[in-house]
């Protein structure tokens, strides 16, 4: 087990490189001289010389990646052109928000799902299943952002029982996480019905039936746990949905965290923010994904044992 | 003995072909068929629809300014007056042009990559599929916005960017299953006889994918629609005037408290389109998979 | 009722009702189980022998098909009729059943020892601990080394014929009076197989429970079953002891496959199989099911289906060359040429 979580973690730091590469040239990709745009419109030659000086473009590639790099293992994530503060500073207030959102999301699509999956799965081809599965299959097909004002024209301005917007309260998350949860429920439920039924074809819950084990017991100790670590992975990969998914919805309620202040530095053309936000996003997808590959080993013995 | 060959005749006449027991199997999908229809119906409206509606995607009116819905404006009309009904319809052809262009171009490149990856393997395999990996290592939606931060707003780069990402998921679809079909005996014998490489990826391999391609194009047509409005309503996408509809819902957003029909229906336009290509993916891969078939 | 049957099945029908139309797996079939003995039941695949073991197990939810007709008689009681949860109660602890893909029959992700007591916890008021123990006692007595170790592991640790062990000792820790077992060493090695077999009947004579043999392996039947039922096409053709079949079997089935059972001291000569193929459930001859692919057939055979003709005591036959009981097939041959 641990050497298995061993080769995990080293089994990410070629995509942890290359995605620092990717995340590197993203800057220099944009069409134009970046030295121009940092020092705006309006700067004169020399502005822009001086800042050329000072973000160190006027030196070669290979260095520039190299500063890049010892400044990220340093915790330096460059300067917003927005705040002129370290992004670090900025990441920092806000880091904070999106997580929460995103674990309260995660947390309560990933039950909804699971047992609308295995509620549907049970009972194949009954109205149970084509209930839960109409349910699922609009709800990865519903806009987030559509959800959102939906519901801030019921619960806010109709009824009047939720706040509009902002705060970080729990009551002022739940809003935002419905938005944000509606899609991944769903996927994850659907997700969950297929393990379901392919498990139920599966030997062995022949034989637990065969030793008159209560339905019930069946079901969840035999066919659940089995289906469940293919069901993990993909909680996993909805991580990254949930990534993408937050910049909506904390635009949608103003939610001060991550996902809006991407959208705020990419309408002020912020390049380092923008960069370092990139980077950050992708950071946690790859932690998530190697939470989710140590969890399936937990949940397969024949890994858990090696 | 007559009689015994009578009978076998009799079976073989019985045994349906692929393709017609896909359709007998399609077609007991109520909810898949209903979903073709509404698509077709789409299709229409994506050519027709601004030659049949009743005004102009720009025409202002000043003095019907946000008024409900009526007969006169059947979802009613938004801040300059414009009949918000003929933008809706109108908006339909870009949206299924988006979807159109970047999951085709997604699905083709896709292909490729993994007929290439799966078939010669080696280095070839894993430098395509680390590619993969890292298009995969950004999160759908954040990768389009890091695309579209760096060509622009505009529609054009928001079809690329979603191409570039619902390339990777092809490629996997199409390498495990030119993995499975490469080994398969009848590959084994059109190269033993010697047909090239490229004949046997395109008319031997690949015709065992399409039918897995075609579910994936289905669903993911849904999802880049999706995607597409949600950078169109972050302000990436389409600009003003255009009727694109996440576009539509974000400037309706300012009107919510008293005129809320303006999100409202052009939310239930994306809804419906995505969930009909949705429903139309999972009717296709349940007659299409043989493992449902029981 | 003052019968030493164990198990009594009269006139089973079990259909599946498929998009297809009706498969009738299993149509009309009549076995008796003595208590104590040992009942193979042979057939090619698609005769309906697992079906039956199923429909016996009441395994069938879940599936297709439905019990359409007929009885299931334990010690007299007809099952068929209980309700489902009746039924869960008899399930390994009256009647319990091992398969034949011990490979996948193990759930991957429980301990071995859970595994087995799972059963006794399911069906007896017993501790957990009591219960791991009675696992521990069943397991050792199936021969598996290193019990202690192996009521920790999971089934990926084991090997094939270890997976059967566990199964066999699975089947029996409550002490059933039937043991089902549907071609148990079908997917073994043949070194393992013997052992297995031996296993079997010497836990049989232990604990003195009745064996249903599910196979189509003659060689098997021959080493561990007391009596024979021949099936074909759902329905059983020939029943007996199995020293009457083998020595005198009437149906031409029966001797169809006892003919290709390779022998020693024939090599050189040619292997004798049956020709043709089981008919699609769907396309099902009108008279004798055997017809198409039987040597004898004639008129008659294709027109009406037979019943049992008795050869001899406890000896049943579903062939119109038995009408007259006696007759000797050399003679029908010389009569159908």
């Amino acid at each position: 087990m641990p050497k298995y979580i061993l080769k995990r973690i080293v089994g990410t730091i070629p995509t942890l490189i290359i995605v620092v590469t990717f995340v590197f040239f993203f800057v220099r990709l944009i069409p134009g001289d970046p030295a121009r745009l940092v020092a705006g419109e309006q700067a004169t030659q020399d502005d822009v010389e001086a800042v050329r000086e000072e973000l160190g473009l006027n030196k070669s590639i290979p260095t520039q990646y190299v500063t890049y790099v010892t400044g990220l293992l340093k915790g330096n994530l460059g300067t917003s052109l927005r705040t002129k503060q370290p992004v670090t500073k900025e990441v920092a207030g806000r880091f904070g928000n999106t997580v929460r959102l995103a674990f309260v999301t995660l947390l309560w699509s990933s039950v909804v799902g699971v047992l609308f999956g295995v509620w549907s799965g049970t009972h194949r081809g009954k109205w149970q299943d084509y209930t839960g599965m109409t349910i699922a299959v609009s709800g990865i097909s519903l806009p987030s952002f559509w959800i959102g004002f939906l519901l801030i024209m019921l619960f806010a301005v109709k009824l009047r029982i939720l706040p509009t917007t902002s705060g970080t309260s729990l009551k002022s998350l739940i809003m935002p996480s419905i938005t944000l949860g509606v899609g991944i429920a769903a996927v994850i439920a659907r997700f969950t019905r297929s393990s379901i039924i392919e498990v139920l074809k599966e030997d062995y819950v022949r034989t637990a039936r065969a030793k008159g084990i209560k339905e019930k017991v069946v079901i969840w100790k035999h066919v659940f746990r089995n289906s469940m670590i293919s069901v993990v992975t993909v909680v996993g990969l909805q991580f990254g949905f949930l990534l993408g998914g937050s910049v909506v919805t904390e635009t949608v309620f103003a939610y001060p965290g991550l996902g809006s202040l991407l959208i705020e530095s990419v309408n002020y053309r912020d390049y380092p923010a923008i960069q370092s936000l990139i980077l950050i996003f992708s950071l946690q997808f790859i932690v998530i994904n190697l939470i989710v590959d140590i969890l399936y080993a937990v949940l397969n013995p024949e890994i858990k044992l090696q | 003995m007559k009689e015994k060959k009578k009978v076998q005749t009799e079976n073989q006449e019985r045994i349906k072909t692929p393709f017609s027991e896909m359709v007998r199997k399609f077609k007991k999908q109520k909810n898949a068929v209903v979903a073709l229809c509404f698509i077709i119906f789409l299709i229409f409206l994506a050519f027709f629809g601004s030659k049949i509606v009743p005004y102009g995607i720009n025409e202002y009116d000043y003095n019907a300014i946000l008024q409900g819905p009526s007969m006169k404006h059947l979802f009613g009309t938004d801040e300059f007056g414009r009949d918000l009904f003929s933008r809706i319809v109108c908006g339909t052809r870009i949206s299924l042009a988006v979807g159109f262009g970047a999951v085709t171009v997604g699905a083709v490149c896709g292909t490729i990559l993994g007929l290439l990856a799966g078939y010669y393997g080696g280095w070839m395999d894993s430098i395509i599929m680390r590619i993969c990996d890292v298009l995969f290592a950004f999160p759908g939606l954040i990768l389009a916005i890091a695309i579209v931060a760096i060509l622009g707003s505009g529609m054009t780069n928001v079809v690329i960017a979603v191409a570039v990402f619902s390339t990777p998921t092809f490629a996997r679809l199409v390498r495990s299953k030119t993995l499975t079909l490469k080994n398969s005996v009848f590959v084994l014998a059109a190269r033993n006889i010697g047909v090239s490489d490229a004949r046997i990826l395109f008319h031997h391999i690949l015709p065992g994918a399409i039918p897995d391609i075609i579910v994936q194009y289905s669903m993911s047509f849904g999802s880049s629609i999706l995607t597409a409005s949600s950078l169109s309503f972050l302000g990436m996408g389409a600009q003003p005037p255009t009727p694109e509809w996440g576009l539509l819902l974000s400037n309706g957003r300012n009107y919510m408290a008293s005129a809320m029909y303006v999100t409202i229906f052009p939310g239930l336009a994306i809804f419906l389109t995505v969930l009909s290509f949705n429903l139309l993916g999972d009717g296709l891969r349940d007659a299409l998979d043989p493992k449902l078939s029981d | 009722m003052a019968t030493d049957n164990v198990l009594e099945i009269k006139n089973l029908h079990t259909y599946f009702y498929t998009d297809g139309g009706v498969i009738k797996a299993v149509d009309g079939v009549d076995v008796e189980l003595r208590r104590g003995a040992t009942l193979g039941i042979v057939g090619e695949s698609g005769s309906g022998k697992s079906v039956t073991s199923l429909s016996v197990m009441g395994l069938l939810t879940g599936t297709k098909g439905k019990i359409a007709d007929g009885e299931i008689l334990l010690d007299g009681d007809d099952i068929v009729k209980l309700t489902k949860e009746q039924q869960r109660k008899l399930r390994g602890s009256k009647i319990s059943m091992i398969f034949q893909e011990p490979m996948t029959s193990l759930n991957p992700v429980m301990k071995i020892g859970d595994q087995v007591a799972e059963c006794v916890l399911q069906h007896e008021k017993i501790s957990k601990k009591e219960a791991l123990k009675k696992a521990e006692d069943m397991l050792r007595k199936t021969g598996v080394p290193r019990v202690e170790h192996m009521m920790k592991e999971y089934p990926f640790q084991l090997s094939g014929g270890q997976r059967q062990r566990v199964m066999i000792a699975m089947a029996l820790v409550c002490k059933p009076e039937i043991l089902i077992a549907d071609e148990p060493t079908t997917a073994l090695d043949v070194t393992i197989q013997a052992q297995i077999l031996d296993l079997m009947n010497q836990l049989k004579k232990e604990t003195g429970t009745s064996i249903l043999f599910i196979t189509h392996d003659l060689g098997v039947v021959a080493e561990v079953c007391d009596d024979v039922a021949v099936m074909y096409c759902g329905r059983v053709v020939e029943r007996g002891d199995v020293k009457t079949i083998f020595a005198n079997p009437s149906h031409p089935y029966t001797k169809g496959l006892l003919g290709s059972i390779p022998r020693l001291g024939d090599a050189g000569k040619e292997l004798k199989s049956i020709p043709g193929n089981v008919p699609n459930p769907k396309y099902m001859p009108k008279g004798c099911k055997f017809e198409p692919r039987c040597p004898y057939a004639s008129e008659k055979c294709r027109e009406e289906e037979p019943g049992f003709f008795q050869i001899e005591e406890g000896h049943i036959s579903r062939c119109w060359l038995c009408e007259s009981g006696q007759l000797k097939t050399d003679h029908v041959e010389k009569a159908g040429d």
